[in-house]
């Protein structure tokens, strides 16, 4: 009896560190894709994409009571800055520093080429 | 009952082969001692070593690399802003920097570590009958307090694009349909790859295995890979 309960738990020990879709730390979404997609061809519209993305991803982690990946805020005030909008460029970069002190040194480089 | 059980042991075992590939003799401990020391939080991922004959693969290769790092439990310094201020420094490729002192990137960004990125292949190849595409990629975090490398690993993988014959394993085989499927593409191949290595890396801060995968695999060099 006792191996007929080993072996599930053992393959679910398996599957839970070397899989786990559903265990990861944070959602990311479908980033990858649409990072490269903005990437490979760099238009409004690739980029716009890849922004509507990152927004879905917190909306999801917060939902998810899961704290917001590294970087998303700091990638979502990089897009505000290519389009111009400063304040808001300003707010995300915030964010980040606020859930991510250790990003200071960068995050500070980023508000100064705001202020620029 | 019997055959469920049979069924999960394949299951697992196959899970194992795709995954692991690597000689379990060694813990990570053993292996990277000096990730346990050091104990970096925050990482600068440097543009890659670009070794491969294809010149975009530097920048395709830099949109897999900061997700499966994170979930590893390190924190990412944002490479929409790091790679810009490289850049204005005139460094493109991470192999200007390979020789230098790596405390200037914890000076100026305050990274922990710095993670060079080799890619060692990036290539299609077409026989008579049968096409496959290769990436291979090589990994060094180095510490930015003593600029000795912490933690490295490197690994290739071959998928036959040809649809019959995998020899690629269970995830090879996965790999190669959504290539026959979609497009024939690198990207995927080389998340891959990311996987097999963030498997092998110590877990960092934000993880739940931080400091007690110690006694968990680590590895020499990877087998499974088709070469």
């Amino acid at each position: 009896m006792k191996k007929t309960i080993l072996a599930p738990l053992f393959a679910m020990v398996i599957l839970a560190s070397c899989v786990a879709p559903n265990n990861q730390l944070y959602y990311w979404g479908n980033y990858s894709n649409t990072l490269y997609t903005y990437t490979k061809e760099p238009s409004a519209k690739t980029r716009d994409a890849h922004k509507k993305e990152l927004l879905n991803i917190v909306s999801i982690s917060e939902k998810q009571n899961k704290r917001v990946a590294p970087g998303i805020f700091a990638e979502l005030g990089h897009i505000n800055l290519i389009e111009s909008n400063q304040d808001q460029a300003a707010t995300f970069f915030q964010k980040e520093l606020a859930l991510y002190p250790e990003s200071k040194k960068v995050i500070d480089i980023a508000l100064q080429k705001k202020t620029k | 009952m019997t055959k469920l059980k049979l069924l999960l042991i394949t299951f697992s075992a196959l899970i194992l082969a795709g995954c692991v590939n690597a000689p379990q003799s060694i813990t990570k401990k053993d292996a990277f001692p000096k990730m346990y020391a050091e104990n970096p939080k925050t990482i600068l991922i440097l543009p890659a070593i670009n070794k491969s004959t294809a010149a975009e693969a530097t920048d395709y290769y830099a949109t897999t690399i900061a997700e499966p790092l994170t979930q590893k439990g390190f924190y990412v310094l944002p490479m929409t802003v790091t790679n810009p201020l490289l850049k204005q420094e005139g460094i493109i490729d991470g192999a200007q920097l390979r020789n230098s002192d790596m405390s200037v990137f914890g000076k100026h960004f305050g990274a922990d570590a710095v993670l060079f990125v080799t890619i060692n292949e990036w290539k299609t190849s077409y026989v008579v009958v049968a096409g496959s595409v290769t990436v291979g990629i090589g990994f060094e975090l180095v510490s930015t307090k003593t600029s000795e490398v912490l933690w490295k690993y490197k690994n290739t993988i071959v998928v036959d694009t040809s649809g019959n014959g995998n020899n690629g394993g269970l995830l090879g085989a996965l790999i190669a349909t959504a290539i026959n499927t979609a497009m024939q593409d690198y990207v995927p191949i080389a998340r891959s790859v990311n996987q097999t290595a963030t498997f092998m890396l110590p877990a960092g801060p934000y993880h739940n295995q931080y400091n007690l995968d110690q006694l968990t695999p680590g590895y020499v060099e990877p087998v499974g890979a088709k070469q």
